[in-house]
């Protein structure tokens, strides 16, 4: 099985370290919190590589990972205020509509709450799609930029996941927080 | 001017883990977007600011190695007789029909155990049990048929079995001791262990989201042990 030595971790750290923090930022909004972040990503990642075949990109999988310990901290802080934009239901082409007026400052913070309520139990990359998507505004074409999936994927993906969310966010709205 | 790259598909230009296609596309915006070229060179100087702050030496340095350790290689066949576990194997083997069609009379035949280390070995702890921050722990399960399975611990439902995202194990029948295991945190209030099988593959997010909405599908068995912490 391949392992990752100290020395490639070091390499990973000086290429990606940065972005992987910046991301964990921006999600959380706490610059203690970002460091631990970057710093469980690096060691989820280290775990991961244990059984991984070289066929993901690192900062492909650092980014998801960030993505995923970052919200999983919001979530456990976070209060349901439906503000997300954009939860249509999908069309028959699984297309979606392009987020046209992302949230930014203390809306992007309270959308990224909803999104971590609304994503629990979703994989990695489910999650941190729907985080580039519904909170940073980001395209479904950029969107698959980022994660190097295919548009057609990602608009899968996200269709799949407002079908789900929309049935969470029907319970959250009820008062159910489980 | 507007900017025209949002800063996640900059950062990856940065990582240099475009596709040649959205790569070019980058490129010649940023050919046409001084603000977009401001963003990007703002990127880098702060990226190499982070990396004088907190030089990778030190930052891998503080990143301990996960592995699990072989505490015990066995566990003693007497802790498995003492929680009936045995009588449980006994029975899956009699009670497999094999196939897709397996029945299961309510959740008899599977179980999680859990197992704590001790100065002598283990002992396994019961329903009345009480744990402690730093108290080691590992899990057996038992099954009356092949199958895969997952564990999963607190409310947030971190994957403990296995320890990342990816393919649910494959379980024989029978007890498995399975491979890993933890050492409780600080965190107050008590421990939760959930055991999610099915005798078809399923993914750790398909376990966790079963788990997580309470699914009765026919397809799923779940096991929740609790134990209580001080």
């Amino acid at each position: 099985m391949p392992t990752v030595t100290q020395a490639d971790l070091e390499g990973l750290y000086r290429r990606f370290g940065p972005a992987i923090y910046r991301r964990a930022l921006r999600l959380l909004g706490d610059a203690t919190e970002a460091h631990d972040v970057l710093q469980e990503t690096f060691i989820a990642y280290m775990k991961s590589t244990e059984g991984l075949r070289g066929e993901a990109q690192p900062f492909t999988v650092l980014y998801q990972i960030s993505t995923y310990q970052a919200l999983d901290r919001v979530r456990r802080k976070a209060r349901w205020r439906h503000v997300l934009p954009n939860m249509a239901e999908p069309d028959e082409t699984e297309s979606l509509p392009e987020v046209a007026t992302p949230p930014s400052g203390v809306a992007q913070v309270e959308a990224a709450q909803d999104l971590a309520l609304l994503t629990r139990g979703e994989d990695a990359q489910t999650l941190t799609a729907a985080s580039l998507y519904f909170v940073e505004g980001c395209t479904t074409e950029e969107t698959a930029q980022v994660l190097g999936l295919s548009r057609k994927t990602v608009g899968k993906l996200l269709a799949q996941f407002t079908a789900r969310a929309k049935k969470r966010a029907a319970r959250l709205d009820e008062g159910d927080a489980s | 001017m507007s900017r025209q790259v949002k800063d996640p598909v900059l950062e990856a230009y940065q990582a240099e883990t475009l596709d040649a296609a959205a790569r070019a596309q980058v490129e010649q915006l940023l050919a046409t977007s001084p603000a977009d070229q401001a963003r990007l060179t703002e990127l880098r100087a702060e990226s190499q600011a982070f990396l004088i702050q907190h030089p990778p030496a030190a930052f891998v340095a503080k990143l301990a190695p996960q592995k699990a350790k072989a505490w015990w290689a066995w566990l003693p066949l007497a802790a498995l007789v003492a929680t009936g576990l045995a009588v449980v194997v006994i029975q899956g083997r009699e009670g497999v029909t094999g196939g897709p069609a397996v029945s299961f009379k309510g959740e008899q035949g599977l179980a999680l155990t859990i197992h704590r280390r001790t100065d002598s070995g283990s002992e396994v702890l019961g329903p009345d049990a009480v744990v402690h921050a730093g108290d080691e722990v590992r899990f057996s399960a038992s099954a009356p048929a092949p199958g895969y399975l997952a564990i999963f611990s607190g409310d947030e439902l971190t994957a403990l079995v296995p320890n990342s995202e990816g393919p649910a194990m494959s379980a024989p029948m029978g007890v498995v001791l399975l491979d890993g295991a933890g050492k409780l945190d600080e965190a107050p209030g008590p421990e939760h262990f959930v055991l999610i099988w099915s005798a078809q593959p399923f993914t750790v997010a398909q376990g966790r989201a079963a788990v997580s909405t309470g699914s009765t599908d026919a397809k799923w068995r779940i096991v929740r042990r609790k134990l209580d912490k001080q």
